[in-house]
């Protein structure tokens, strides 16, 4: 049974890979499951436990497990089983080129977006008999439009089903008038017969599930990364300010690569604390060199008991 | 006069169904605005209006069939607003 799931979040280089392996390891060190996912498209994970990996499964030690999602499958996917329904249903496919299409959607704007919530909703059933889940997200961008992506979806959907009951009400008029044949064979009138109503509800439900784990503080955890320079603290300042917006709390704030910057453009820790209070601030220290496995553990001490 | 009456009726009957049918006229023609519309807000994106997330327009694109047809004509017909007039007036 999952306990709960963790979320790194923060601009691109603060060290959320880094602080993702750390809780992990730790994690699995205690004795639990621990499954380790890296949903951002340019994946890392491997090249921080310095182990080879690919796209698979691969057991890190003990009860650790960790992929590099492959976003690009699930997309392929999804259009392939989409273009798979459509060659099915459609009785007049010269209206559209699909295999055409497939090329061209397979790139779209919000296609990656969309791939990662097909990853979360997997990585969520498959590994559910894990005792935690840690995810290590893309950069601050994607990330903030991947979170905001089901509440999107649930906006459209209300409007959505609201059109499509008012269309149901006209067929349903034209059908009692004039009979069963007036609307051509198939046309439903009613939300239960409606495939595409009923898509939506389907839609609504997956859409719901993310959307209300996302703001559970129980099940979930997101932990905010960030370095002591300006840029990375305001950075972190604007996703505290977006993540509030949509109601999705925040748990810990990691203050990584502690005592690297320095001189005019230093964020001290004070300031930190005050920007981000009542949130606990932890610092991680600044180490030199390659990060063994047992360095990223020892990153851990002080901060990862608070998560559990 | 039973006959009158007979004839009366019938012609009264004929007038409802007229009506009637001008009304279901009115309410099918709005049908085919509703699920033409319908079909364009789920793919404005490709004549540039807001559109829903392209997971939203392409999980129902498979159960499209009868609003894209109809969009489509719509759309073919758009630059013959004499045609749709014509329609409407039921000329």
């Amino acid at each position: 049974m999952m306990k709960r799931v963790y979320f790194f979040l923060g601009k691109g280089g603060v060290g959320k890979t880094t602080s993702a392996a750390s809780l992990a390891l730790n994690l699995a060190r205690r004795g639990f499951s621990v499954f380790w996912a890296s949903i951002d498209p340019a994946h890392n994970l491997w090249d921080v436990l310095g182990m080879e990996g690919g796209s698979g499964v691969r057991r890190v030690e003990g009860e650790l497990w960790a992929q590099e999602v492959d976003l690009e499958a699930y997309i392929r996917r999804f259009l392939a089983d989409t273009t798979c329904r459509m060659k099915e249903l459609y009785r007049h496919l010269q209206i559209l080129n699909l295999e055409g299409m497939l090329d061209v959607l397979r790139y779209s704007p919000g296609m990656e977006e969309s791939a990662v919530l097909f990853a979360l909703r997997d990585l969520m059933e498959t590994h559910r008999d894990k005792d935690y889940l840690v995810i290590d997200t893309p950069p601050t961008g994607l990330t903030l439009r991947i979170f905001s992506l089901p509440f999107s979806i649930l906006l459209w959907i209300d409007q959505l089903k609201k059109w499509r009951e008012k269309i149901l009400e006209r067929r349903s008029i034209v059908r009692t008038i004039k009979g069963k044949e007036a609307l051509g064979e198939g046309v439903a009138q009613d939300r239960e017969g409606d495939k595409v109503y009923r898509e939506l509800e389907r839609q609504e439900e997956q859409a719901r599930y993310i959307a209300g784990l996302l703001q559970d503080g129980c099940r979930v955890a997101n932990v905010l990364v960030m370095n002591q320079d300006r840029l990375s603290f305001k950075e972190s300042c604007r996703i505290r300010s977006f993540l509030e917006r949509v109601a999705i709390p925040l748990r810990l704030i990691l203050l990584n690569k502690f005592g690297l910057v320095e001189g005019g453009e230093i964020v001290d820790e004070a300031k930190v604390v005050e920007a981000f209070s009542p949130l606990p601030v932890r610092t991680l220290p600044f180490v030199r060199g390659d990060l063994e496995r047992e360095d990223l553990v020892s990153l851990g001490r002080g901060w990862v008991e608070e998560l559990m | 006069m039973s006959e009158l009456a007979k004839r009366l009726l019938e012609a009264l009957r004929f007038f409802s169904q007229g009506f009637r049918e001008r009304a279901v006229d009115t309410i099918e023609k709005e049908l085919s605005e509703m699920e033409s519309s319908f079909a364009l807000l789920l793919y404005s994106s490709l004549v540039g209006l807001p559109s829903p997330p392209p997971l939203v327009g392409l999980s129902l694109l498979p159960y499209m069939e009868r609003e894209l047809s109809i969009m489509l004509a719509k759309s073919r017909h758009l630059d013959d607003a004499w045609a749709v007039w014509a329609d409407l007036a039921d000329i």
